[in-house]
């Protein structure tokens, strides 16, 4: 496999795993949030929480390439910082955080409604504050949910095309990432390399699903 | 409201996609061309459709994709590619209708900015520090990007530019990247240009720079080749195409081959 290959499929790997780490924090804690929280309008934080993985990908492209594109007032307030987002690596992590961000909350949300409530309430009866509750009893009891969701969402985030093309572009060496590579490389008539990064693909998709399969086995035997 | 001959249309369009070698319909001819002729297409198909009864169905891509979609069998009754290449692919897979391939159109290359953007008074400007994005249609295969980096090769100025190269299916989203101000620069066909108001021509490439620019077109070899195609085909090179290509601003050509 020449360099170039190695090269697009140590970035998507790069990228993905980054989308992931920063969503996951946001995630989790919205999920609990929507687990044990009534609000006004969390019908609608939870419809706007799953837009992404309904919308067509292409679609929420355009909407965060007019979001932070450059002539949006977030892309012009980012630019006087000397911030870009469009086109480079950061619009693929932005894309991909964006496309995973809904199945890392709802795998996260199903795993804490799953955790009894009277572990957080004797905790509660013992004195611990709603963070310590959160942090000590709530987030290890559900973190098998919380790993399996951060796995969906980066093997959503390694197959992400749609919103990628649209905000970060086919850019080789910057902004090429594997599902966007092989098209572009069909497209080119260089079967064969698109042929090894199917394989890569392949590769990947089995590694990920046995470790979802193993986090599955645990959970029902432990 | 329930619709049975809109019913029997989508079921018509499904068999159509369905069945392996669809047989195109008498008054109805499928045309593949190069992007950038995506509107010209668009009103000549019109116009001809007004005056025949016949519809012309446009499929407007990149000229390398459609030319493997015509390769993997996709049904196109002609194509029009933007560079002499991409036919090269069709011919050489035996699926150029013998004696109809002809080139039909010349172009000119020009650099554009987004409106507002920075002037640029020639090409060595694009070397400059604030451009750092240039739009352009993939230099390794879309007609228009192998166009501008064989001028800029020529020019000496492709080691500067190369790292800067958004490149893009088509030479459309090369014009869309910098009307959007997204990229800084691009370059595309002066035809491209003048189809979208939120871009300024900051340089027009003399023609004589640039490798030469051509648009072959072929009928595309078929078990069945429609009469309607055969006519279609005949009409582009007629004076009323003509008019309409020469006022998008294309170069008519001549000469047949």
């Amino acid at each position: 496999m020449s360099s170039d290959l190695w090269h697009i499929t140590a970035f998507t790997l790069a990228v993905a795993t980054l989308a992931t780490a920063l969503v996951s924090v946001p995630a989790i804690v919205l999920a609990w949030v929507l687990a044990r929280r009534t609000f006004y309008g969390k019908a609608l934080v939870e419809t706007i929480a799953s837009l992404p993985l309904v919308m067509p990908p292409v679609a929420t492209g355009v909407f965060l390439l007019w979001t932070v594109g450059r002539r949006s007032a977030i892309g012009r307030a980012l630019a006087t910082m000397g911030v870009e987002i469009i086109f480079t690596w950061k619009a693929v992590v932005l894309a991909m955080a964006v496309m995973g961000f809904p199945l890392l909350v709802r795998t996260a949300r199903a795993g804490f409604e799953q955790v009894n409530r009277r572990y957080e309430e004797m905790a509660a009866t013992l004195g611990a504050r709603p963070s310590r509750i959160f942090l000590t009893v709530s987030l290890p009891l559900a973190s098998r949910s919380l790993v399996a969701g951060a796995l969906l969402a980066f093997s959503r985030a390694l197959g992400e095309f749609g919103a990628t093309v649209m905000v970060a572009g086919s850019i080789p060496g910057k902004t090429l990432t594997l599902p966007v590579a092989i098209y572009t490389l069909t497209e080119t008539g260089r079967d064969e390399d698109a042929a090894m990064l199917m394989i890569v693909a392949l590769v990947i998709a089995f590694i990920a699903v046995a470790a979802s399969n193993a986090l599955q086995s645990r959970r029902t035997h432990g | 409201m329930f619709r049975p001959r809109r019913i029997l249309a989508w079921v018509a369009c499904l068999g159509a996609v369905v069945s392996p070698a669809p047989a195109s319909r008498p008054d109805e001819v499928i045309v593949s061309v190069a992007s950038s002729l995506s509107d010209v297409m668009a009103e000549i198909a019109g116009e001809y459709q007004r005056t025949t009864g016949v519809t012309v169905v446009v499929n407007a891509g990149g000229s390398n994709a459609l030319a493997r979609q015509i390769v993997n069998g996709a049904p196109a009754d002609l194509f029009i590619s933007a560079d002499a290449a991409q036919m090269d692919v069709v011919e050489h897979a035996g699926l150029v209708e013998p004696g109809t391939r002809r080139d039909l159109l010349s172009n000119q290359l020009v650099i554009v900015v987004p409106k507002g953007g920075r002037a640029m008074r020639g090409p060595r400007d694009l070397v400059a520090t604030e451009i750092r994005r240039i739009a352009m249609a993939d230099p390794s295969a879309v007609p228009s990007g192998v166009y501008a980096r064989g001028y800029l090769e020529q020019q000496g100025l492709w080691p500067g530019v190369k790292d800067r190269v958004v490149p893009t299916g088509t030479v459309r989203a090369a014009l869309q990247a910098v009307a959007s101000g997204n990229a800084d620069a691009g370059i595309v066909f002066a035809t491209d240009a003048r189809t979208m108001p939120a871009v300024v021509v900051a340089y027009a490439i003399p023609r004589e720079q640039t490798p030469g620019i051509v648009y072959p077109m072929a009928l595309v070899h078929r078990a069945r080749l429609s009469p309607a195609a055969r006519a279609f085909h005949a009409h582009l090179t007629s004076p009323a195409a003509r008019d309409i290509f020469v006022r998008a601003g294309f170069f008519v050509l001549g000469d047949r081959r």
